[in-house]
């Protein structure tokens, strides 16, 4: 089927988002102001930067996935391009239009999926949202029908379109939220963590829709998400953000790369080996502990070493790595989520832990 | 492509990318058909949403009814027609009875109370699901939302007034003496201004989020005070009658008392009909500058999505 009404080669090179120098600060309350006190604004606030000088530029065609623990600015970039934030400082062009001064431009070109199955209305069928939706994107007659059936079965959703989303599993609602996205076939998408909620078969589903649309279509995407291995699998180009500045960016491969070879070790403890692992966090030649997998009957765990070594025999021999409870260790070769957790302290796994917890 | 070689760098506003595989949609269509579309859009939805609540529509329908009745019994027993107090306040007023002259505001401002509570309720139970920002992101024009929302509540307008009156005419009779031409001017603007300051009041949603409990005591309580819906306003002194006089309901109400109780021509209340009229104009620019003025602060603040 075709996705897209008129499939033609990409030209890539020109930049379809940028960002420059966008910085988004909010404030939060001190306390608890009275109602009186809210009206008239006469309440203590403390300033929190959610977005800190951040600079990126999106070609066209680009899958491009923007990653960073909880609190690192994500969502709120995603909501600036979309138009539901303004810029305190900077700029963000969307399609080469201003997305704070061009809103209706921006909103007309870009498909986006932001609070996922929250943003579809429940009380109502799937179809009566694509006809919403369908006409707020100024779509007439025979057009949203072709297009609601197409857009349905690129989600799966073909058996239960006319069952009221209340209905629909969150995975189903997810897909749905993607759908309406995708109706007005936008050259942009800009998707706030859609595969949460959605079990494997709908994530990989989704992944493989998105990834045809972007290499088959030549849509661009600009991606959040929590699971690294989508980014990994899916992205051209990703990049880090910490606390709202940009730690690192690049194709997958370069941003493996920056950790270099040779750097991280993996070790197998035997279970219950706690006091081992603290002494190996403490050790003089490693600098992190990136990961802690504790299993029945092994925990592996990863380091980060000061320097790069040749083999692991350097280090076997060394205080600490010489215990009983060690039951092996190998040098590998750094994963994005190595990466990640080097650069932002968070292990990917505490990342969608504190996001479970919320 | 580096940055500082990309020519859109140089340029306030731009014409947009031209997209190589042919999806670049930067040709708006005509303002007002999409303006009015994107009202007709949310109106539909509104309607098709309200058919899953059949039971809170019965609600709304007899909600004034349940409110008023009291309110009338009461009235009656004390000042209306042949009852001891009669004429002692209403007869300058010559109004037949206190029922007529409280009815027909009472009906008005119960379902001027439906448009608030739909109104303001509808945009912080949006907020709150996650919608607004949704449908704001799709949306060329956001206050077509609101307009749309509103459409949407008319439709189901004329039921809760059809119930209302047919209840009312079955327990206590009026007795109408309607000037049509009037009645029907009269009925638009006053229903024009109750959108107008709905729509007002309802951005302020977007600022404070239990703005809605402001919404409702402004509407039940100070507008319906100073409107003269169930005493005359002579009674109050000089400087709160000047007051009064700029409540938009204070009009509204007098000329639909005297266009359904009294049947006076469309010409004889023209100069008020006008005064009524811009006072709706004013409260649906004021609307629109409010909304306007509010999203911008509420894209600023970030709390478009706040639930």
């Amino acid at each position: 089927m075709t996705l897209w009404s008129k499939p033609q080669p990409v030209l890539a090179g020109e930049l379809v988002i940028q960002i420059e120098g966008l910085t988004k600060r909010f404030t939060k309350n001190v306390d608890n102001p009275a109602l009186w006190r809210r009206v008239l604004g006469r309440f203590q606030t403390v300033p929190i930067v959610a977005i800190d000088a951040l600079d990126l530029h999106i070609e066209q065609g680009q899958f491009f996935s923007l990653l960073g623990p909880n609190g690192a600015g994500k969502t709120s970039t995603v909501r600036t391009l979309c138009t539901l934030l303004l810029p305190d400082e900077g700029s963000c062009r969307v399609a080469g239009y201003d997305a704070a001064k061009q809103q209706r431009e921006v909103r007309r070109n870009i498909g986006v999926s932001v609070r996922g199955e929250r943003s579809v209305y429940w009380k109502i069928t799937g179809r009566q949202n694509l006809r919403y939706f369908a006409g707020l994107y100024g779509m007439r007659g025979e057009e949203v029908s072709r297009r609601i059936g197409e857009v349905t079965e690129l989600v799966g959703l073909t058996g239960r379109i006319d069952d009221y989303v209340e209905r629909y599993s969150m995975g189903m609602k997810q897909r749905l939220a993607i759908a309406v996205s995708l109706l007005h076939r936008p050259p942009v998408l800009l998707l706030d963590e859609p595969t949460i909620g959605l079990d494997p078969n709908g994530a990989r589903a989704l992944r493989s829709l998105l990834r045809d649309l972007c290499e088959q279509e030549g849509v661009t995407i600009f991606y959040t998400t929590h699971y690294l291995h989508e980014a990994e699998e899916l992205s051209h180009r990703l990049a880090i953000i910490h606390e709202g500045r940009k730690v690192l960016e690049g194709s997958p491969d370069e941003v493996r790369s920056t950790l270099g070879d040779n750097r991280i070790v993996e070790v197998q403890l035997a279970p219950s080996a706690k006091t081992t692992v603290t002494s190996l966090r403490n050790h003089r030649m490693v600098e992190k502990v990136i990961s802690e997998n504790r299993q029945p009957t092994v925990t592996t765990v990863r380091l980060e070493m000061k320097e790069a070594i040749n083999s692991v025999v350097e280090i076997a021999a060394g205080d600490g790595f010489a215990n009983d409870r060690v039951l092996g260790m190998n040098l590998v070769r750094p994963t994005l989520e190595d990466v990640f957790a080097s650069v932002t302290g968070y292990s990917a796994s505490e990342v969608r832990e504190e996001e479970d917890d919320t | 492509m580096t940055p500082d070689n990309n020519p859109m760098n140089n340029q306030q506003v731009s014409e947009g990318v031209r997209f190589s595989n042919g999806h670049h949609l930067h040709a708006l269509p005509n303002n007002v058909s999409w303006y009015v579309h994107d009202v007709v859009a949310t109106a539909k939805r509104m309607v098709l949403r309200m058919r899953r609540y059949p039971s809170w529509l019965l609600n709304l329908g007899l909600g004034p009814v349940l409110m008023i009745f009291p309110f009338i019994f009461l009235g009656d027993t004390l000042v209306g027609k042949g009852r001891p107090l009669s004429g002692s306040a209403f007869g300058e007023y010559d109004y037949t009875g206190y029922v007529g002259y409280l009815a027909v505001p009472l009906i008005a401002v119960a379902l001027s109370n439906t448009v608030f509570t739909w109104l303001g309720g509808l945009l912080r139970m949006e907020r709150r699901s996650g919608t607004l920002e949704r449908v704001l992101v799709s949306a060329q024009f956001p206050s077509a939302l609101f307009l749309g929302t509103a459409f949407g509540h008319l439709f189901y307008m004329g039921l809760f007034v059809a119930a209302t009156v047919l209840l009312l005419q079955i327990w206590i009779p009026l007795d109408f003496n309607i000037n049509y031409p009037s009645a029907v001017a009269v009925l638009f603007l006053h229903l024009a201004v109750t959108y107008g300051l709905a729509f007002a009041l309802s951005s302020a949603l977007l600022r404070i989020a239990d703005s809605w409990a402001v919404q409702l005591v402004i509407s039940k309580g100070v507008l319906a005070l100073l409107s003269g819906a169930t005493f005359p306003i002579s009674i109050y002194p000089e400087w709160l009658q000047t007051i009064a006089r700029m409540v938009p309901f204070t009009w509204a109400f007098d000329l639909e008392r005297r266009s359904l109780l009294r049947a006076e021509k469309f010409g004889e209340m023209a100069p008020d009909l006008a005064v009524l009229a811009g006072m709706t104009v004013f409260c649906w620019i004021v609307g629109f500058i409010f909304l306007g003025r509010e999203l911008n602060a509420a894209r600023r603040s970030g709390v478009l999505g706040n639930f």
